[in-house]
């Protein structure tokens, strides 16, 4: 299964599942629920924190969090 | 009797960046104070709201502002907060109404919490928000529609515009129900165990029952009910209730709800606009020009911080140089005299110095929370600050610092992850503030010639850029140890909504910077001028035969024709000093300090610059017996002609002076910033572990500074 790190900008995804965790319930009270299609909008320079779209949402989180999403690209 | 009805309490709930502030602003305009929630560091906005009701009168409710959340899941310390508050009908601040505010751009993300909210049974109006930047957007929503789903009342408004806001009035001054729907089908979440637990803690509804089912360990009202939480934690391992599970299942049921509910509420007309936030992001967090605009965007707010509030500063200490004159003048000579001139109006005069540059600073910090550039600003230096410890948003509390540390930890507040703020707090007095500047210009000039020059370039200022670096470096360090050395309650992860832009609301905007004003001056004022009337007790007084002695040599003096009037004064106060209970404190330190360099009057001058960095400078004016203690000039010549007693040597050379300056880099030498620190970390371990670690940082570093200079040069 990928994560968000194999997402290119611009790329969107479907939201699979998520690892058991805070993480996991902070982007679902933001909206970001399985099934739910998201996009990556950019990176911090760094490459790290990276920016996500959600429905109207706009949302930075760090990678190695998101490592508890798992996704599909589309 | 009218007054002696009961206030109804309301409380205004909603998510981050839903203009809910803006809305509380609004609402109650100056009548409003600031605290503290009970027992920990969250903001607590308390004020009335009043308006005519439709017959004319008067009506008067309570308003409090709850921590912005995205759900009542209580993850951080904001989120408990506002999850105890609406979920324990008997904590205090449990309100008779809320007040949700839905972000309208936004409808989807701020139902989902809307929605727990009204579930909670308590009545409720949903006050849909930001209904201009919608309507720009072509957002249609249909309130009634909305409003016969959800079982509440919905109103329309724009905080920013107060005549949409009597709709919310006439709402609110009907009697308001709670909502009798049931919006998300209780009967899959475990119904026989929330009935027993509804039962157990007479929750209002059986949504509140499992909201206490799920996070009974994080609610303060089950330490005093240890008997309860044992009781709900068998009945969830009898019946298999997994609270995380059923968490996330609630979010995917609800917001399945909610987005069928959008669609049929709202209505989008497809306009073809540029997205103005997608290309302004695409500057400003750019990997060259986003840190371009970065820096030029600090380097302005430290000029204004720096530059603009310097003169109202001095105009605050002229006034209080009056004010003092004034006293003594007029007021009889005498204890009460001196305890109200040298105590208390000095002790006032040092907190209301640091009133423009804490306004200038959040005047800064709120211009740009406000238009959304903050979450710019945390996302492209978030990397770095984390290795250190920190986050993203702690880079404001740092710049700031510079100018003053005491704004800048006022500043942390909205670092939620509390492990990342103690550690902002706890670095940022290490930035060098515009406090050391009088110190170090004083000490640069006595031990470095000013004509000195390396590869063309002034050492003098090369010294003071050295000093500010090494500020930084130390503060940089002390944020890496730290990150191994302090243990966090909650983990906190770093998931930041980025906002749309905006123009700031400067109403709002201006009610802010005045609470921050107001919140100084109470609450570390009173700590502030308590110290410096101790300060001024111990350096004014001293034992009577010694104090007797120096009265004796003055009248001497006084009577001398070989010695005028003002060096018989200066050399009084010199001595008086001396013979004080601080300078016998700084004569007895003399063995501590000598290893550093230091003699007995830098000993006295370190003690009483505990009140501020710069009391430095006139102390040793005093010492050294210097009429005018604005003369530096004059201090210079006569510290340059000090010998020192064992060498001959001059006492005050390079090793004692870069010494003195890496001391005054690293010691907290504040007792406002300690002030404000307690109040920031809510009790006094923190300033204590604080001054006691930066003192031992300062002492080390002073030690290998002289020691090394003088064996080595």
């Amino acid at each position: 299964m990928k994560s968000l790190r194999d997402l290119k900008i611009g790329e969107r995804a479907t939201v699979v599942e998520f690892k058991e965790g805070e993480f996991a319930l902070k982007m679902m009270e933001m909206g970001v629920v399985p099934g739910k299609i998201v996009r990556l909008i950019r990176k911090a320079p760094s490459g790290n924190p990276i920016v996500i779209e959600s429905g109207m949402s706009l949302i930075a989180v760090r990678l190695e969090e998101s490592d508890a999403m798992l996704i599909k690209i589309i | 009797m009218i007054l002696a009805q009961t206030i109804k309490k309301v409380a205004l709930v909603g998510n981050p960046n839903s203009g809910k502030s803006t809305l509380f602003n609004a609402l109650t305009g100056l009548n409003q104070k600031v605290g503290n929630f009970p027992g920990v560091t969250v903001d607590k906005k308390t004020g009335i709201y009043h308006f005519k009701n439709a017959r004319g009168e008067k009506q008067f409710l309570e308003l409090v502002d709850l921590p912005g959340t995205y759900s009542l899941f209580p993850k951080s310390m904001d989120e408990k907060v506002s999850f105890e508050v609406l979920c324990d009908p008997s904590n205090p601040d449990h309100p008779d109404l809320n007040i949700i505010v839905a972000d309208s751009s936004n409808l989807e993300r701020s139902l989902y919490f809307a929605s727990q909210v009204i579930e909670l049974r308590i009545p409720a109006v949903l006050a849909l928000n930001m209904e201009d930047v919608s309507r720009k957007m072509g957002i249609n929503i249909d309130v009634d529609k909305l409003s016969e789903i959800l079982g509440v009342p919905v109103v329309k408004v724009s905080a920013r515009n107060r005549g949409s806001l009597t709709q919310l009035h006439d709402v609110i001054q009907s009697e308001v129900q709670a909502s009798d729907k049931e919006l998300m089908p209780m009967a899959e979440f475990k119904p026989n165990v929330l009935a027993r637990v509804g039962d157990l803690v007479k929750a209002n509804s059986t949504y509140a029952a499992f909201q206490v089912a799920c996070n009974y360990p994080f609610i303060g009202y089950f330490e005093k009910h240890p008997e309860k939480a044992e009781q709900i934690s068998a009945w969830l391992e009898e019946e298999g209730f997994k609270p995380y599970t059923l968490q996330a299942r609630e979010s995917q049921i609800r917001y399945q709800f909610i987005s069928d509910l959008v669609k049929i509420v709202q209505q989008r007309e497809e306009r073809k606009q540029i997205n103005f936030t997608e290309k302004l992001d695409n500057l400003l967090t750019h990997p060259v020009l986003g840190f371009v605009a970065f820096l030029g965007i600090l380097f302005l707010m430290f000029q204004a911080i720096f530059t603009v509030a310097e003169k109202p500063m001095e105009w605050i200490e002229y006034s209080f140089t009056e004010l003092i004159a004034i006293a003594n003048d007029y007021l009889p000579a005498g204890l009460f005299t001196d305890v109200l001139t040298e105590g208390v109006l000095a002790g006032l005069s040092g907190v209301l110095v640091f009133i423009p540059q804490i306004a200038f600073l959040f005047l800064f910090i709120g211009i740009l929370e406000d238009t959304g550039y903050m979450a710019r600003a945390s996302l492209i230096v978030d990397s770095f600050l984390r290795k250190f410890g920190m986050n993203g948003r702690s880079v404001i509390p740092m710049v700031g610092g510079f100018a003053c540390a005491i704004p800048a930890i006022m500043a942390t507040r909205s670092i939620s992850n509390w492990k990342e703020r103690l550690i902002t707090i706890f670095i940022t007095p290490f930035m060098s503030c515009s406090a050391r500047l009088p110190v170090y210009t004083l000490l640069i000039s006595l031990v470095i010639p000013s004509d000195m020059k390396v590869f063309g370039m002034n050492v003098q200022g090369l010294t003071l850029l050295a000093l500010y670096l090494l500020g930084i470096v130390m503060a940089l360090i002390s944020g890496w140890v730290l990150k191994r050395i302090i243990k966090a309650d909650y983990a906190g992860t770093f998931v930041m909504e980025m906002p749309t832009y905006k123009w700031p609301d400067w109403r709002s905007l201006f009610i802010t910077i005045w609470e921050k004003v107001r919140i100084f001056i109470w609450d570390a004022g009173k700590i502030i001028v308590a110290i410096s009337i101790v300060l001024w007790f111990l350096s004014s007084y001293g034992p009577t035969e010694r104090m007797e002695d120096v009265q004796l040599n003055y009248e001497v003096m006084q009577n001398d024709p070989a010695v005028s009037d003002s060096l018989a004064d200066a050399m009084y106060s010199a001595q008086k000093l001396e013979n004080s209970y601080a300078g016998i404190l700084g004569k007895s330190i003399e063995p501590a300090i000598q290893p550093l360099g230091y003699d007995w009057k830098l000993g006295i001058a370190l003690i009483t610059s505990f009140a501020a960095r710069e009391v430095f400078v006139g102390t040793l004016a005093t010492l050294f017996s210097v009429g005018d203690p604005d003369d530096e000039a004059t201090l210079r010549e006569k510290m340059r002609q000090q010998k020192s007693q064992v060498s001959g040597a001059p006492m005050y050379g390079l090793a004692t002076g870069l010494s003195l300056m890496v001391f005054y880099a690293f010691a907290l030498q504040c007792m406002s910033t300690l002030a404000i620190v307690k109040r920031e970390t809510n009790g006094w371990k923190w300033p204590i572990i604080q001054f006691f670690a930066m003192g031992a940082i300062a002492y080390l570093a002073s030690l290998v500074t002289y020691q090394a200079i003088v064996h080595w040069f």
